[in-house]
């Protein structure tokens, strides 16, 4: 995203004018200084640049406040098409050397879930900023144990969940907030794909350097891979953590080399007894993604951008009234007939979300907004927090499926958030 | 209900509010300098009188006061309420005034003899009694237009002089003028000729092929099935929703004089 498109997209969305934006999405607040940081760069060094890590430099490298200074990896291949994105980056192949590096202010890691743990607390310990891809650590364990660390450390903490800065999102966030759609009734979240999820492994890389994730000791699968990004919707839309959850895993259609689960259903449960349900089969992709909130009074499908209201739409004729009128034009108005009744209504198509189609999954903005807060050092509101939670939950989904019982959040990896506030 | 309001540079508002109600649609377009929350309260007012009238008359409903008549008014006589009383004596004189094509028990399963009235009304004791047994009433075809009357009073009590208002797309209501131009302008659904209505309602019957209930005709007591559509054009919308019936059956000559005693005009 340019500046000159992000200006355009924070005014759409209210920053600029001071509106509800920031009530939705606090960590918005990141960009609050953006004129004053002109000129000043936020050096970054990437480990792990392997296809994720080159997607997220190839949003850095289009930033005039961003600088990498240095690339690490292990697997050559990477090294090779990292420097093609970011030719004068430093090479390193040791990690530790990399935070060691006077030179770097921040570190983006992108490497595989079981090392996150390790090279996270390296880096707060080295005094870096980090922004690390969800999910945050293999363990709940770990995962709290950095948080901990991040907020003894007074630096920035960003987790990958770019939907917190995706404009359907937000939009879609404020219209459920706003109270539009009335009481959030249950939020049903899926992402289904027909495919095994394998990468060729070319000569000299092993099948776990590449498929890690389907390996259960480095991975948790479609519940680190996939649900954190969409529990997190669940938690944004509904401001509370659920209390606990249920559900089942299985291993039911690729079979051949991979440890862990193709087709699992998980159930959240929030205080109020609303459920967020999260569903996956790898072997249909007929309803591809999407996050559903049913409320009371309307349905939001923020993926497809678009929203229903569960009563009668506005009558197309009226519409055209409001903008006749707007253009000083006495038009004549189409809607007299027999009787409109229900059964002979229209289907209810919905309507979007933004006028047009986002050019961006959230990704970029995400991106700069980790610069703006590496140069400001200043952590925005909130996003540690919501990253912190979707890592948990599909942690703790994966944990309910393992153990085929019902478990309820537990008490040592609550922080003070939400209806977890500790007094 | 759900809104929308839109402010042009004279201060002019241009509130637009839909609900459903009545097994249909209901729009409403008010030009007004008034605020939003007052015409929010204004419609809230409008979405009362509507459900008032559809606990009356809705015969679907078992516990509507219709459907105490029709299961009682046969064993004995049936106390009315003010409102459904002067309903039913409106209806019965509009079956006069028709020459029957206007009929409110038209679905009763038990034939009337001609000239057979199917329900007595005692005004001095506001019951009312049925003639036969099988006799049902069916407010259907009057209701909405009976409503909206009264949804025109209450604008007129509260002193709104320009709006429009829509009942499920066949009585339509227009008073006063839209924001730039005398009357509004309705499209009218058969021709696509233009129809200016000035505190005069647009009342459309007809047989689009997708209605679950079509017009019986009274006098052989057959169904229409001829896919078409008619409007009339009336000062109030009880009577158009009684002369779109009569326009829709009856002969051309006993057309015309009928429209000739309520003032009405076919829209052709």
């Amino acid at each position: 995203m340019t500046n000159i498109d992000r200006r355009q997209f924070l005014k759409n969305m209210g920053m600029i004018s001071g509106g509800v934006l920031l009530a939705t999405s606090p960590w918005f607040s990141a960009f609050s200084e953006q004129k004053h940081t002109i000129g000043s760069k936020a050096r970054i060094g990437i480990i792990g640049p392997g296809s994720r890590g080159q997607f997220l430099m190839s949003f850095l490298v289009q930033n005039p406040k961003v600088e990498i200074v240095a690339v690490c990896d292990l697997y050559q291949p990477a090294i090779v098409a990292a420097l093609k994105i970011a030719p004068k980056a430093k090479v390193y192949t040791d990690y530790q050397k990399l935070l060691d590096d006077k030179n770097v202010d921040a570190v983006l890691i992108a490497t595989p879930l079981h090392l996150h743990y390790e090279m996270v607390m390296d880096a707060f310990d080295a005094g870096k900023h980090v922004f690390c891809e969800k999910s945050i650590a293999y363990s709940m364990d770990e995962t709290h144990k950095i948080y901990k660390k991040y907020k003894s450390s007074e630096k920035v903490f960003f987790v990958g969940q770019q939907r917190l800065f995706d404009p359907r999102y937000i939009h879609a966030m404020e219209m459920v907030h706003s109270g539009d759609f009335g009481e959030i009734s249950g939020i049903r979240a899926f992402w289904h794909r027909n495919n095994d999820w394998r990468r060729e492994v070319p000569a000299g890389a092993t099948d776990e350097q590449i498929n890690w994730r389907l390996y259960r000791d480095f991975s948790k699968g479609i519940m680190t891979e996939l649900a954190c990004h969409q529990l997190q919707i669940g938690t944004w839309a509904m401001r509370q953590i659920p209390e606990k959850v249920m559900g089942h895993g299985a291993l039911t259609f690729w079979k051949e080399k991979r440890e862990v689960w193709d087709n699992v259903s998980c159930i959240y449960v929030f205080e109020n007894g609303v459920k967020m349900n999260f569903d996956s089969v790898l072997s249909n992709k007929f309803y591809g993604l999407e996050e559903q909130i049913l409320c009371s009074k309307g349905t939001v499908e923020p993926e497809k951008s678009k929203y229903y209201f569960e009563e009668i739409p506005p009558a197309p004729a009226f519409l055209q009234l409001m903008n006749d009128v707007e253009n000083a034009l006495f038009g004549s108005m189409t809607f007299a007939g027999t009787s409109w009744a229900p059964e002979t209504a229209n289907v209810n198509t919905g309507h979007y979300l933004l006028d047009k189609k986002p050019e961006s999954d959230g990704t970029s903005l995400l991106l700069e907004a980790f610069a703006e807060a590496v140069i400001t050092q200043k952590q925005p509101p909130l996003i540690a927090e919501e990253g912190y939670y979707a890592t948990q939950l599909s942690l703790l989904g994966h944990q309910a499926m393992k153990e085929e019982r019902t478990l309820n959040f537990p008490e040592q990896y609550k922080i003070d958030y939400l209806n977890h506030k500790i007094n | 209900m759900q809104y929308q309001q839109r402010i042009f540079s004279d201060g002019l508002k241009l509130f637009y509010a839909w609900f459903e109600a009545l097994h249909t649609r209901v729009d409403l377009a008010i030009c007004s300098k008034i605020d939003q929350d007052g015409l929010v309260e204004f419609v809230k007012m409008l979405q009362i009188e509507i459900e008032k009238f559809e606990l009356i008359g809705n015969r679907f409903d078992p516990k509507s006061e219709i459907s105490h008549v029709n299961t009682n008014a046969y064993k004995s006589d049936v106390v009315l309420s003010n409102e459904l009383f002067e309903i039913l004596s409106d209806c019965q004189m509009y079956n006069h005034k028709t020459y029957g094509y206007f009929d409110i028990a038209i679905n009763s399963t038990n034939h009337l003899k001609p000239k057979e009235e199917a329900y007595l009304l005692d005004s001095q004791k506001q019951t009312i009694r049925f003639s036969n047994s099988g006799i049902l009433l069916d407010l259907s075809g009057f209701l909405k237009g009976y409503v909206l009357e009264r949804l025109i009073k209450i604008a007129e009590n509260e002193c709104y002089a320009n709006l429009l208002i829509n009942l499920g797309n066949s009585s339509i209501f227009a008073k006063g003028n839209h924001p730039c131009g005398k009357g509004w302008k309705i499209q009218h659904p058969e021709n696509n000729s233009d129809c200016v209505l000035l505190n005069e309602c647009l009342t459309t019957s007809g047989n689009n092929g997708k209605t679950k209930w079509p017009i019986v005709n009274p006098t052989d007591r057959v169904a229409v099935t001829t896919k078409k559509s008619v409007s009339v054009v009336t000062k109030l919308p009880a009577v158009g929703e009684v002369l779109s019936k009569v326009a829709y059956l009856a002969t051309e000559n006993e057309r015309d004089k009928i429209f000739e005693i309520f003032g009405a005009r076919l829209v052709k």
